[in-house]
């Protein structure tokens, strides 16, 4: 197959980018999207050209470091990441447009690779149990039932891609805060920072400069791990509650009359 | 450390939900539901003028009466109307002020000229910041329409709503016009009124698919409520008013 | 060189209790003024320095992905192994141990692998309390399953999302001492050097990957957590990144690298479809709990498998190994499905693949049961593959998955290098010639979030702080080595990219250092690998610049430690005449071509200096660290 490709070149994040076409021949229809870069950049460097620097780890759609956007979608045509996006899933000939994840809170790093560390911060603010290592209780101690183990996973299977920021008109990262939070709050471990760890998360939201969600879901239809907008509704519901919880340590007391 | 800096930060939780995107989406949606409450009442309240100009005191003029007296004689004359007058201003100027700044903050938060492609966002949703200031554009012609009767293209008298409706709902600009905001207002609901679950944490799996074809039935309703009165006047299926006694007196009457 | 082990003293089954009882500890006060490095964000790397950090100590964790919840025990599928009995089998801490020692090959130690097994019932409960959201039984009770090579169903898993859910576990605990302000991360930041001060680990240079900085990190004691070096094969199931440099820099400096050649060969990955290709996908191994491996018993087979029947399908591990059946450990598994498509009768385009056959289960078990064990797989494989595993069998093949050698440790986890410790993947010591399903994590998890604490403690406890700081002349000169290094690589400026000559590096180990290794293929590789160093060194071409991102140089000099790597790998192998767990040597092979042992001589660990200096063939010496078994009797491994 052949194609050509409008590929976002930008040198340091500072400097505005701009579309570079290059020409690809020959490639295989099981070959994956980046298996395809691979190719282009193997030629570049033969040719003496400069290559396309690009972020990818596992390829195989786990660990969510892959992050272009395809014809204007991130991750690509189908919902999937873009490892798992191959070139079968293209017009031979076409031209494909390849850009990095964009949002202003994902500041780009060189041609397609962006700064995820916002999403790093959000976890650090509050998406964790305080638990230190240590003898811990049995967990048979603490019975889960099969359903909210299965609604806690429904959440945490989120990889921290960052595609429902990309894809979000108002660049919001609440497909992401809320899957992190829905995980934890919803299991017996997380109850007893519940509140806080709402009001951390979202507060550190605001402070990165991400996007107030207008429920437009477009988020979730790039997801690919297909999670549902049901965990921003839990989000709201989780901070409508939190944020009336004022944190007391000097509690009044209390007399008889 | 972000944990501890967030407690300091904190001063009321008020003024810290309005302070973030998502406090002030939920404020917009509490504000939202005020709102679609009074648009479904004033909706009903408009309905009663299909019952006609009765015999010189149309049924709508008692509504409009009996909204003005309301609580009486414990309250006021018109102090119900006036509070709640108070209360849909706020919750509007609240609702528009927060959507402004949410706005604001949602494109800076994307990069200029996004290329992106947008994937199944439905037309209401994405039309809303064009249908809003429709509406709020709309609510001011109409208040100084019908309420201040500054608009006076067709003949207005204080408290005969039936007449000064006949009187402009003749005129087939005024028609266009209000079918018009009735329009946007039925896009805006029709997002709107599923977000505003989703926004308050409503929402769930199971009820989504009936919250949401509710939300469109609701609009659907909406709209059909308020447009077969322009409708219904100017295709004559309302008739003139007859002249009669006031307002006023036919409230006695009907009490 | 002597390779004392430092194995307490006393039964084994209280050795590490005596160990702990006995370990020197730092005042609370104190912890802050010790800084350790962490190196790796894995499960060992992110548990350990968080632990460290929950202790006190000030840690500076490295990972060289943009985010530490990225590496790459994020893939691990399968499950998670802890002896907790809680399918109340009887297993305990001893079933465990043994059925490690015994799935080594007798290549492992001991003690490191009773206290592995007595560990690891902690793991799980230190999960759970972090929120991991495992499987559980309509009671709410863990659930387990059996896993590769085992009789007790000691697996605990999390869909096929072990691994992912453990990370974000221990990653979460990372960054709520993040939060805490005890640890800070360095995520993109590759090390590039370990410093010694007096023959002590002080300290990293490690490159900011995004601005090309080459910084200096000096701390009280360094922790390498790198995980494995599959990638030396080109194809693995193991991520683009995944490297060797760190450990690799390691030996450089004097750290010993053990029994190099003991790599695991997965029977379950997805096969290579194309030159092009730049991975392989596992497909998780628990598959096999149902799936039944044939191929026809017709050399080319043209007939879609559907057609062929029941008498020409060949069920090779069914037949060769009656009592484990399709469950048998990887390395025999894996083996067989080389020996079947050598006899030529391999399936799929390339004759390299062997089917995994869901017909019987699903006719057994119903579609919905099935679909409910291994959704995520059959989608996964489909997603990859283009077909429906209800509608066609799997096609799978071995693939280069774990590394079971590496730096080496003493019982302390410490290498050779005092200060210097390596803990999960990047370590050599639990799991002998072949690693059991489902224990590398516990590996991992028990190193990081329980050993390495304590033995990190007990060193800072020994040693004194602050010995140098950023500006000590260790540094400058490993910092003028570094940046040597970096202008060496991008001077050469000839024509091929890094990948090309890796991909041909990756051949020639899959080939002649592979499944199947001789004398012959050894040496050859040998030579080969000499003379791809030599193209490598003089027909490379890094493109960009050193000062920012730059993929192309950072694959160039992670290859240069894979070639040296590789050749230590060939020598390994090539000096251990014997064969045992995933190292085969064709001239040691029983009459019906199983492995055939040499305890006598070989029941020892390899461990390997290099001297980089030295002439072609003083390069590598070799030291042996001889293993003694108290425990369990010294038997041929029989799965028949
Ligand atoms: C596909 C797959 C499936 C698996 N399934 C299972 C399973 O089901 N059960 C099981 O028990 N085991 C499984 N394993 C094995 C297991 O996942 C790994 O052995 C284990 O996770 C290794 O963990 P680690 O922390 O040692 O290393 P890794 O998780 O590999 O982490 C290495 C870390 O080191 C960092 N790093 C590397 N080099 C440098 C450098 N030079 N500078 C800075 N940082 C560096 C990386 O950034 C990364 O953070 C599987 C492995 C694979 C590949
Ligand atoms: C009759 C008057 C109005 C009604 C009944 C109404 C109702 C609503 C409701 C229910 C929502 C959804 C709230 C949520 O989910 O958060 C909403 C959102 C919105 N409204 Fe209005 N509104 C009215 C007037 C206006 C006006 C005058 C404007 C603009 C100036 C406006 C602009 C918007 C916008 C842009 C949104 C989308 C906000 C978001 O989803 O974040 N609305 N409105
Ligand atoms: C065809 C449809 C409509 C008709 C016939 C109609 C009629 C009227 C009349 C007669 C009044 C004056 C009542 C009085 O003074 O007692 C009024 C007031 C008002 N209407 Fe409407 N209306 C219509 C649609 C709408 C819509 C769509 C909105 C909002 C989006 C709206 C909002 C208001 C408001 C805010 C007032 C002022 C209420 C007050 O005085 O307190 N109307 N309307
Ligand atoms: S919610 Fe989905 S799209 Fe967003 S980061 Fe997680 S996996 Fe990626
Ligand atoms: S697309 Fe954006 S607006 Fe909300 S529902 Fe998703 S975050
Ligand atoms: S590279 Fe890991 S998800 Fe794509």
């Amino acid at each position: 197959m052949n194609f050509q490709l409008e590929i976002w070149r930008q040198d340091v994040r500072e400097e505005p980018g701009h579309f570079e076409t290059h020409h690809v021949e020959g490639i295989d229809p099981e070959a994956s999207f980046l298996e395809m870069l691979d190719m282009l950049n193997e030629g570049l460097i033969a040719k003496g050209g400069r290559t396309v620097a690009f972020d990818s780890d596992c390829r195989e759609g786990i660990c969510g470091t892959c992050a272009l956007t395809i014809n204007g979608m991130p991750h690509g045509p189908n919902q999937v990441t873009t490892c798992q996006t191959y070139m079968r899933d293209f017009e031979d000939g076409s031209t494909i447009f390849v850009e990095p994840f964009r949002s202003n809170s994902f500041p780009v790093v060189r041609d397609l690779a962006v700064d995820r560390s916002a999403l790093d911060r959000i976890i650090e603010a509050g998406g964790y149990v305080s638990v230190t290592t240590g003898p811990q209780p049995n967990p048979n101690a603490m019975p889960i039932s099969p359903e909210t183990q299965h609604r806690a996973m429904d959440a945490s299977i989120c990889i921290q891609c960052g595609a429902c920021v990309a894809a979000c008109p108002n660049g919001a990262a609440m497909l992401f805060t809320g899957a992190k939070l829905t995980h934890l709050n919803i299991l017996p471990q997380g109850q007893p920072e519940r509140a806080e760890r709402t009001r951390n998360m979202v507060l550190q939201m605001d402070e990165e400069g991400f996007g107030g969600c207008t429920n437009y879901g477009e988020c979730s239809r790039v997801c690919p791990q297909d999670i549902s907008i049901d965990v921003i509704g839990m989000l709201y519901r989780e901070y409508r509650s939190a944020v009336r919880k004022k944190p007391n340590p000097h509690q009044k007391k209390m007399v008889a009359q | 450390m972000a944990t501890q800096e967030a407690q300091r930060r904190r001063r009321t939780w008020i003024g810290e939900a309005w302070d973030s995107n998502v406090g002030k989406k939920v404020i917009v949606a509490v504000t939202g539901i005020a709102l679609v409450g009074y648009v479904v009442l004033h909706m009903l309240g408009n309905l009663t003028t299909l019952l006609g100009p009765g015999d010189g005191s149309p049924q709508i003029n008692a509504y409009g009466e009996w909204l003005r007296d309301f609580g009486a004689p414990l309250l006021p004359h018109a102090m119900v109307i006036w509070v709640v007058r108070i209360i849909l201003l706020v919750a509007l100027i609240v609702h528009i002020v927060g959507v402004f700044q949410l706005t604001q903050r949602n494109r800076a938060a994307r990069p200029a000229g996004y290329p992106a492609k947008r994937i199944g966002r439905s037309w209401a949703a994405r039309t809303m910041r064009l249908t809003g200031p429709l509406l709020l554009l709309f609510i001011i012609f109409h208040i100084l329409h019908f309420t201040v009767l500054a608009i006076d293209v067709t003949p207005l008298r204080e408290g005969e709503i039936y007449e000064n409706l006949y009187g402009a709902f003749q005129k087939w600009y005024f028609v266009l016009l209000y079918l018009a905001a009735i329009a946007s207002l039925g896009y805006h609901l029709r997002h709107g009124v599923w977000s505003l679950f989703q926004t308050l944490g409503l929402d769930r799996p199971a009820r989504n698919p009936y919250l949401r074809h509710g939300a469109t039935a609701l609009s659907v309703v909406v709209c059909l409520g308020f447009a077969v009165i322009p409708l219904a006047f100017f295709t004559g299926a309302l008739p003139e008013p007859v002249s009669g006694p006031s307002a006023h007196v036919a409230t006695e009457v009907a009490r | 060189m002597n390779l004392d082990a430092r194995i307490p003293e006393g039964p084994i089954e209280t050795k590490w209790r005596a160990w702990l009882d006995a370990h020197r500890l730092v005042g609370p006060a104190n912890r802050p003024k010790h800084t350790v490095i962490v190196v790796g964000t894995g499960l060992a790397g992110a548990s350990c320095a968080a632990s460290l950090g929950a202790q006190g100590f000030k840690v500076r964790s490295f990972c060289y992905q943009d985010s530490p919840r990225r590496a790459h025990s994020i893939a691990a599928q399968g499950g998670i192994n802890a002896a907790k009995d809680f399918a109340n089998e009887g297993d305990a801490t001893r079933r465990l141990f043994v059925d490690t020692i015994k799935g080594g090959d007798f290549r492992s130690r001991e003690a490191n692998v009773w206290r592995l097994a007595e560990l690891s019932a902690n793991i799980i409960d230190q999960a759970v309390a972090q929120g991991v959201p495992f499987a559980r039984e309509y009671g709410g009770q863990l659930a387990t399953r059996s896993f590769g090579g085992v009789l007790v169903q000691r697996t605990f898993y999390a869909r096929g999302q072990t691994g992912q859910q453990l990370l974000v576990g221990a990653y979460s605990a990372l960054q709520q001492q993040v939060n805490q302000g005890n640890v800070v991360v360095h995520n993109r930041h590759e090390m590039l050097d370990v410093v010694l001060v007096d023959g002590e680990a002080r300290g990293i240079i490690a490159r900011n990957l995004v601005t090309g900085e080459i910084e200096r990190h000096a701390a009280d004691a360094v922790v390498i957590a790198s995980g494995g070096y599959s990638n030396a094969f080109y194809l693995s199931t193991n991520a683009m990144g995944s490297n060797v440099t760190a450990a690799w820099k390691a030996t450089k400096r004097g750290a010993l690298f053990a029994n190099p050649c003991f790599t695991q060969i997965h029977p379950t990955c997805i096969p290579q479809s194309g030159e092009y290709q730049s991975k392989l996908t596992l497909m998780s191994e628990s598959l096999r709990n149902d799936g039944r491996v044939w191929v026809p018993r017709k050399p080319q087979d043209e007939r879609r498998p559907a057609e062929i029947p029941e008498e020409e399908r060949y069920y090779f591990l069914e037949e060769r190994y009656p009592a484990f059946g399709n469950l048998v450990p990887r390395d025999i598994a894996s083996r067989a499905a080389k020996i079947v498509c050598d006899d030529g009768l391999g399936v799929g385009g390339t004759g390299r693949g062997v089917y995994l056959d869901f017909r019987d289960p699903i006719r057994e078990q119903g579609r919905d049961a099935i679909l409910g064990k291994y959704q995520n797989l059959f989608e996964m494989y489909q997603r990859i593959t283009g077909d429906d595993p209800f509608e066609t069998p799997m096609m799978i093949y071995p693939a280069p998955h774990y590394t079971m050698g590496g730096l080496w440790v003493d019982y302390e986890l410490q290498t050779t290098i005092p200060g210097l410790f390596a803990i999960g993947e990047a370590n050599f010591s639990d799991h002998g010639a072949n690693r059991l399903g489902a224990s590398a994590l516990m590996q991992a998890l028990a190193d990081g979030y329980f050993i390495a604490p304590h033995t990190v403690m007990h060193r800072l406890a020994s040693s004194p702080r602050g010995v140098a700081d950023e500006s000590h002349p260790a540094f400058e000169a490993a910092e003028a080595e570094v940046r040597g290094q970096i202008e060496r690589l991008m001077a050469i400026q000839g024509t091929r990219a890094p990948q090309a000559i890796h991909r041909e590096l990756g051949k020639i180990m899959l080939d002649k250092c592979g499944m199947l290794r001789t004398r012959e293929s050894l040496t050859e590789a040998i030579d080969e690998i000499r003379a791809i160093r030599e193209s490598f060194w003089t027909d490379l071409r890094v493109d960009g610049n050193t000062d920012e991102l730059n993929p192309s140089l950072e694959y160039a000099w992670r290859l240069a430690d894979f070639i040296d790597l590789a050749e230590v790998m060939c020598e390994d192998a090539l000096r251990r005449e014997e064969s045992c767990g995933g190292h085969f040597r064709g001239e040691h092979e029983t009459e019906d071509g199983e492995a055939l042992r040499d305890d006598e001589n070989f029941a020892k660990v390899t461990a390997w200096q290099f001297d980089e200096d030295a002439g072609h063939d003083g390069r590598f010496t070799p030291h042996d660290e001889h293993l003694i078994f108290n425990e369990v009797m010294l038997a041929t491994r029989s799965y028949k």
